[in-house]
């Protein structure tokens, strides 16, 4: 079977048919999934690159159901690369800081619409003089209104005839050129998600933001000089070479956007790992990052495959643009992600794998799950950055991010730290326009989801969170799930504490400090006073009543925040011996009585570091009262070989 | 550069021995000639006179007997003579490296002082102590470098100029070292005493110092320039080549400045020993005398570069692989702290010991460099 055929089939299967059966190591083999995705929208073009203007030229047909219940009189239409157009765009007037793409381009980018026309049988209507690009007042055209001659029944399905002009930007936030390189993302006429309510989740394109669509099928044909490379979404299905110039045809159903590259610089390296045919795309010297991104991949199919269900295309191509070009690194597409990092990234810093881990993971939480990342972000690269994180985990161990001259940075724990910051700041769930920096936005949706559910799944089970987001991930795959239905899945598979907190993290910004507020320690003895007993009254002194070699004490540990995690706290004694109890976390403070032969000595709550969104572990512990501390004797003794190894290169 | 690399255990190979070479006068430059008030002709007469009169090195043993033994068998500062370059030998001067090392202790007990106060303050009452922020994901180390920005500031700036404090007095230990090198008494060439070595690093204090900072404009002058000129290539290339290739040159011209600013620091080393040692040899001759900084400055410039014009391969070298044992050994020391992690107890004493090894290497394979340096600009 030909790729074209594959994909066809695919796409014939008709909507939510039943993916084959699980596999044995799977996180939710009990759940159904959907095999394929609804029809909504499905683009037939063609694009022809020319690569010294950087222009594209673009023509096809859209095809378009309404798949709400509500006939619709009116069309949304995202003409994103207007985005670049000029400095009144939303993307480009937004005062945004502290995210990628906040230069201005020093080549303007556009999208020309050419024709627009609705096919209504024998009858053509030209849509082009009547679609409003603008809004009264806003000079941004990324969010373009098609009034329709008629209404479109509900069920009911239109053909468009479209033809535009791309003008490229040099390269800003993922699309764009770099000499002869060229990343063509959000490139043609793009219909916005049509809502069950017969409403559209149309949204101009915002610096912060990202995209939300239905899904259909692309039936892409790039036309470009015969000397360059291509890369696109889904299979190539047709190659041929004519006057100059290659011509490559690429269809892929299930799917809700397309993007491609071309460049006369990539070298290729192509590999079938777990039944997926992977093709690296890599400028020259750059065969270690290559074959780390392979390794990754070696890793990442078969490990997702398990956790959130089985990739279901037959390809992915991973692009990893020159250097000179990093802002078109680190983006996700159906079937194409690119990564990135310069070529002299050693081992043990594992920023290469991690970019690739993370956009393959967005292969899920972007591409099969597809929620709206313009209202709600976290959905995708919340979710996503946690899945990063287990898998990174999974792979490299506690040294995950960085496992390098006597370093040991687990990335979850980056993202931990860096959560810890901004907690109060924003809420975690809003839209992506709401965020009032690039840095909030940074740290909130991608490294505080993270942390949050990193610290459910420690606090509750990992197996339980595994099963939690295997569910989650199957039972949504195509129908694009909101923070309910995440919340809600929560509630079921780990229980109500751990959806309550999710929700207080995500919604209410919620956060948690637990502290050891007081420790007490003293040799055991009865109680003294004095004692009404049989009518006289004795007076006991308390060291005739001390009891030897026993020693009484307590330790408060105080809960700080709107957190509710249950957590351990564990009391050592002099003597060298540790226990552990276990409170639920719900009162705002918790008194640990002690007992035993040796004075107690020190106590620390939260021992094996299971919250990682507490905010202050460094009040975590407390010594006793007059006993010594442990001190900090290592940090002494580093301290001091290594102010001799920097004192003996400037003199002896 | 501003110091090659130290340490080493003394082991001079027998193709660095200078058996047999005659001392020449001239080796002993520009105070003798520029300065009347430093005592100029008694210094460059002196070695040659002792020099007849001196036989060949006395062996190893003799010189553990004699050299480095009982104070009281120190001789007289007036008795005391510049040795001959055959004579000069690290391993015959333990106690001086062993000094170095005393120095460097105490040095980085200070520097590391304000790190671990700070360290205990936080994490002194854990029940694990510091091994907490050992723990392998980082969680702890993290949390406590992002959440005390105030305190870290401080620590890193105190750290700082802790260590500039120590380095710029550090320039009369080196001055220390290279007297006790190259001067002793009697027929073996007994080591200085302490104090008077001491007091001839004293006297070399400004020479050097001045030294290490002209030498220092110097190399980062050149390190500079292969920056920019490295990063130009690598922009000039890139579009032709790729940004991985481009990035290759790059660092292959930038090595060349490397290699050519650590040329300059051996140069500038073969100046340190020349002017110290010039130094002590005065003060050998006359105690009291004062000494010219501008003059043993230009003395020990041009003996350096003179002796780089006919010997800087070999002085390259000889400091070379001295260099790469001594990075060998840092590497080694980490390697230790890294497979060490958060334990403590018995296995926090053997790396103190351990690392402590390491640095008291490290002073002898400096001793041993700056040995054969005097022996090179000494012929």
């Amino acid at each position: 079977m030909t790729f074209l055929g594959a994909a066809t089939s695919l796409a014939a299967d008709g909507p939510l048919a039943l993916a084959g059966p699980p596999g044995a190591d799977d996180a939710a083999p009990d759940v159904e999934m959907a095999a394929h995705a609804p029809n909504v929208a499905s683009y037939t073009l063609r694009a022809k690159l020319d690569p010294t203007r950087h222009t594209v030229h673009g023509e096809g047909t859209i095809t378009w159901r309404n798949a709400s219940s509500k006939a619709v009189s009116e069309l949304w239409m995202h003409l994103y690369l207007n985005a670049f157009k000029n400095q009144s765009s939303v993307f480009m007037r937004a005062p945004i800081g502290g995210f990628r793409g906040g230069h201005i381009p020093s080549e303007w980018g556009s999208i020309d619409l050419k024709r627009l026309v609705l096919v209504d049988g024998e009858t053509r209507h030209d849509l082009l003089p009547t679609i409003e690009l603008r809004r009264p007042g806003d000079e941004d055209e990324t969010d373009a209104r098609v009034p329709l001659p008629r209404e479109v029944a509900p069920g009911a399905e239109i053909a468009l005839e479209v033809e535009w002009d791309d003008k490229l930007p040099n390269i800003v936030e993922r699309t764009g050129y770099d000499g002869s390189f060229h990343m063509v993302g959000q490139w043609f006429p793009k219909i916005a998600k049509l809502e069950a309510d017969g409403s559209f989740a149309h949204f101009p394109f915002h610096h912060l933001g990202e995209f939300y669509a239905d899904y259909g099928t692309y039936d892409v044909t790039i036309d470009v000089p015969d000397d360059f490379i291509v890369g696109a979404t889904g299979p190539v299905t047709e190659t041929r070479r004519e006057g100059g110039r290659l011509v490559e045809r690429h269809v892929q159903g299930d799917i809700h956007d397309f993007a491609w590259t071309a460049w006369d610089g990539y070298r290729v390296k192509k590999e079938t790992i777990h039944g997926v045919d992977v093709t690296v795309l890599a400028p020259a010297g750059y065969d270690d990052h290559v074959e780390r991104e392979l390794e990754t991949m070696r890793f990442a199919l078969p490990h997702y495959g398990a956790r959130y269900g089985k990739y279901p295309y037959p390809v992915l191509t991973l692009v990893h643009p020159p250097v000179t070009a990093s802002e078109a690194g680190g983006m996700e597409y159906p079937t194409l992600i690119t990564t990135g990092q310069p070529s002299w990234l050693p081992r043990g810093l594992w920023f290469v794998e991690g970019v690739t881990i993370h956009e393959f993971g967005h292969q899920y939480f972007y591409g099969l799950l597809a929620s709206n990342e313009d209202a709600w972000p976290f959905l995708d690269e919340g979710l996503n950055s946690y899945a990063e994180n287990e898998a990174m985990a999974a792979w490299k161990g506690a040294g995950s991010g960085i496992h390098f001259a006597g370093l040991t940075i687990g990335d979850v724990e980056a993202q931990a730290e860096r959560a810890r910051h901004f907690g109060h700041d924003e809420k975690i769930a809003q839209g992506a326009g709401a965020f009032a920096t690039g840095s909030a936005y940074g740290a909130l949706v991608y490294s505080r989801t993270a942390a949050l559910l990193e610290t459910i799944a420690r606090a509750y089970g990992k197996a339980k969170m595994d099963r939690a987001l295997g569910v989650y991930a199957r039972r949504f795959r195509f129908r694009h799930p909101t923070p309910n239905d995440l919340i809600d899945t929560i509630r079921a598979e780990i229980g109500p504490g751990a959806a309550d907190n999710l929700r207080a993290g995500l919604f209410d910004k919620g956060w948690v400090d637990y502290t050891i507020t007081q420790t007490s320690s003293h040799p055991s003895h009865g109680a003294a006073g004095m004692f009404d007993r049989d009518g006289k009254r004795e007076t006991i002194s308390p060291d005739k009543t001390a009891r030897p070699n026993r020693y009484d004490g307590s330790v408060l540990v105080v809960r700080r925040g709107t957190l509710r995690f249950p957590v351990e706290i564990e009391l050592v004694a002099t003597d060298g011996s540790r226990s552990r109890v276990t409170w639920d976390g719900e009162a705002e403070s918790f008194r640990v009585p002690y007992s035993g032969s040796a004075a107690l000595r020190s106590a620390i709550v939260d021992p094996d570091d299971r919250i990682l969104l507490d905010e202050h572990p460094q009040n975590n512990f407390a010594t006793a009262p007059g006993q010594a501390t442990a001190g900090a004797p290592r940090v002494l003794e580093r301290g001091m070989f290594w102010a001799a190894t920097l004192l003996g290169g400037l003199a002896p | 550069m501003t110091e090659p690399e130290q340490g080493g255990t003394g082991a001079v190979t027998g193709g660095e021995a200078a058996g047999g070479v005659t001392p020449a006068d001239g080796d002993i430059p520009a105070p003798t000639a520029t300065t009347t008030e430093t005592p100029a002709a008694t210094a460059t007469e002196a070695p040659a006179a002792t020099a007849t009169e001196t036989p060949a090195p006395s062996s190893n043993a003799d010189d553990a007997a004699r050299g480095d033994a009982a104070p009281s068998e120190a001789p007289a500062p007036s008795a005391l003579r510049r040795l001959e370059p055959s004579e000069i030998r690290a391993r015959r001067r333990p106690r001086a490296i062993v000094l170095v090392w005393a120095w460097e202790l105490a040095c980085a007990f200070f520097i590391a002082t304000p790190v671990h106060a700070w360290a205990r303050n936080v994490w002194g009452a854990h029940p694990d102590g510091d091994a907490a922020i050992f723990r392998p994901g980082g969680h702890a180390l993290l949390s406590w470098l992002g959440d005390e920005g105030a305190a870290l500031a401080i620590v890193v700036r105190s750290t700082i100029l802790a260590l500039a404090v120590f380095g710029i007095l550090g320039q009369i230990v080196t001055g220390t070292l290279i007297a006790s090198l190259a001067t002793g008494a009697g027929k073996s060439g007994r080591a200085p005493p302490t104090s008077f070595a001491l007091r001839a690093g004293s006297a070399s204090f400004f020479p050097l110092l001045a030294l290490g900072v002209v030498a220092g404009a110097i190399e980062g002058a050149v390190l500079g320039v292969g920056l920019f000129a490295s990063s130009a290539l690598d922009h000039a290339l890139a579009p032709r080549f790729g940004d991985a290739r481009a990035f290759t040159a790059r660092l292959a011209l930038l090595a060349l400045f490397v290699i050519a600013t650590l040329v300059i620091g051996v140069v500038a080393d073969l100046a340190r020993v020349t002017i110290a040692r010039d130094v002590a040899a005065a003060r050998a001759e006359a105690p009291a005398t004062s000494a010219s900084m501008l003059g043993y400055l230009r003395g020990g410039v041009v003996a350096a570069v003179t002796t780089a014009r006919r010997a800087v391969g070999r002085a390259s070298l000889a400091w070379g692989w001295r260099a790469a044992a001594s990075i060998a050994l840092i590497y080694a020391g980490a390697t230790a702290g890294d497979v060490t992690g958060g334990r403590g107890g018995g296995a926090l004493w053997l790396l103190f010991a351990f690392h402590q090894l390491v640095v008291l290497a490290r002073a002898a394979l400096r001793a041993s460099w700056l040995a054969y340096a005097l022996r090179l600009v000494g012929r």
